[in-house]
């Protein structure tokens, strides 16, 4: 078939291929070039169908492996006591992110009325989800929860169980979201100690445990103590657990400590999460035009 | 070139429904199925209790990519892996063609390499599956630093243990998978004219 392409058909099937393969070659690095420069690319068209794509099957999974570990853990333990205790952590948990969201809308409230004086604007609901797929790959730790943004899930979106924080919404599909978690490699938070409030910065180690840096060598820090959100980030609310502090290498006057946490959120085994609503971002600019002259009349 | 699928299973048991319908589906859509059902795999199973996170170090992929490379044809086997990976990358989020840009290599490399030497057969897919598991972590890793997306916590030994638990979990997985991929893929075989020279199937 005569086509545009007939030129190339005539070239030796061997040298063809290889420059198939270059090109092949080349498209992916110059599209890995555009990914590394552009991280907003996060929320490509690619990626948001192929969330929604997978979103059934993982839904599905999710159900079959919950009601599996649901019959184990059921029938072959203390039903009675389980069932009570799930009572009541669940109760625990409601009346904590009651508090937790009934604290930031005040803040969020007093801040935006008294202080900018703008329009009062009610945050969104915060939006309770199940964990339906995981990262699939040691070198990330992510999730998949099936809430996305029609569900009111916006991008950066903090997440959090009872327990404490669990990471951010970093790509979002209509039906679904992606969450980093804070052990990824990638991840940071601002963070501050219980105790000596002082404020520094979790880093992922794509393991088990966060570090946790910039953190004087002059402040006083126990193992167990614990380890808050500042909310300096932007992203975070301030006051929420992170996780507690389970090795110090104690610094001096001219180096930092070395301090390890351990999340308290249950990271290798999420099951239901809040996704809390994005935080509130205000271009001042926008709020402060100067009122127009008034124009003289004759 | 025209090409059919062969499987030898499905003749066999005619009668099934599935088989029939395997068997008469296009070749290019069963590996898109194939495709699917590996990126299905690579994010569900990580969520079985107690067992599943041992499956992040499992490349789905990566097992497709060899088992179609190992066929002599190596546009085929580039452009599999490219899609299998691509996929990946975007389910991943983390660098669009990172995944895409090994699994492309060995595709090609292992066709190229299988119009000289049969790589075909069942012991020789175990001893090369190792080395494109090696090559695929490290290429991987490579553009993760080159593009600096990588996690300064990781260390050097971190990337040397990851790699070779990946290369042990992929060789177990690849146990069930090659049998399930050669029951329901088969095999690509050329179908040329008897005049026609025997080296250009590769491509």
């Amino acid at each position: 078939m005569p086509t545009s392409f007939t030129p190339f058909r005539k070239i030796e099937p061997g040298r063809r291929a290889a420059i198939l393969f270059v090109a092949l070659l080349v498209g992916q690095f110059l599209l890995m070039s555009v990914h590394a420069r552009s991280r907003a690319l996060n929320q490509s068209i690619p990626r948001t169908a192929l969330i929604t794509v997978l979103y059934p099957f993982q839904k599905a999974s999710a159900f079959i492996f919950g009601g599996i570990g649901g019959l184990w853990n059921g029938y072959f333990n203390l039903v009675g006591a389980r069932r009570e205790n799930e009572f009541l952590k669940d109760e625990n948990a409601r009346l904590k992110i009651e508090l937790l969201k009934k604290d930031e809308e005040a803040v969020d409230g007093r801040r935006l009325r008294e202080i900018l004086n703008l329009k009062t604007s009610l945050p969104s609901a915060t939006v309770a989800a199940n964990v339906i797929g995981g990262e699939g790959t040691p070198w990330f730790r992510q999730v998949t929860i099936d809430k996305g943004s029609m569900d009111g899930v916006s991008l950066n979106s903090p997440v959090i169980t009872p327990q404490g924080v669990v990471g951010r919404v970093i790509s979002l599909g209509p039906t679904a979201a992606i969450v980093q978690v804070i052990t990824d490699g990638n991840a940071g938070l601002g963070a501050m100690l219980a105790n000596s409030r002082a404020n520094g910065e979790i880093r992922g180690q794509n393991g088990e445990f966060c570090r946790l840096d910039s953190i004087s060598g002059l402040n006083e820090v126990k193992v167990g103590e614990q380890v808050l959100t500042s909310g300096l980030d932007g992203i975070y609310p301030k006051g929420v657990l992170i996780g507690t502090v389970s090795q110090v290498l104690i610094g001096s006057g001219a180096t930092l400590h070395q301090i390890s946490v351990k999340p308290s959120a249950p990271i290798d085994r999420l099951e239901e999460v809040l996704v809390l609503p994005p935080p509130v971002r205000v271009k001042v600019e926008e709020n402060v035009k100067p009122e127009p002259a008034p124009r003289k009349t004759r | 070139m025209d090409y059919v699928m062969r499987s030898t299973y499905f003749r066999r048991r005619p009668a099934a429904a599935s088989a029939a319908l395997a068997s008469d589906s296009n070749p290019t859509v069963r590996v898109v199925v194939a495709m699917f059902f590996c990126l299905l795999l690579q994010t569900l199973l990580v969520r079985i209790p107690k067992v599943g996170h041992y499956f992040q170090f499992v490349d789905f992929m990566l097992i497709l990519t060899v088992f179609v490379g190992v066929q002599p044809h190596a546009i085929r086997a580039s452009i599999i892996g490219m899609t299998g990976g691509l996929a990946q990358d975007f389910a991943y989020g983390a660098l669009y063609g990172a995944s895409g840009f090994p699994k492309t290599v060995i595709g090609f490399l292992l066709a190229t390499v299988s119009v000289k030497f049969s790589l075909d057969s069942k012991p020789v897919r175990f001893l090369v599956l190792p080395l494109c598991s090696i090559v695929n972590s490290l290429l991987y890793v490579y553009f993760l630093y080159f593009f600096g997306l990588q996690s300064k916590a990781t260390s050097f030994r971190d990337i040397v243990r990851v790699a070779l638990v990946q290369l042990v979990a992929n060789v177990l997985v690849a146990i069930p998978l090659f049998w399930l991929f050669d029951r329901t893929l088969g095999k690509w075989l050329a179908v040329r004219g008897s005049g026609q020279a025997i080296e250009p199937r590769a491509f």
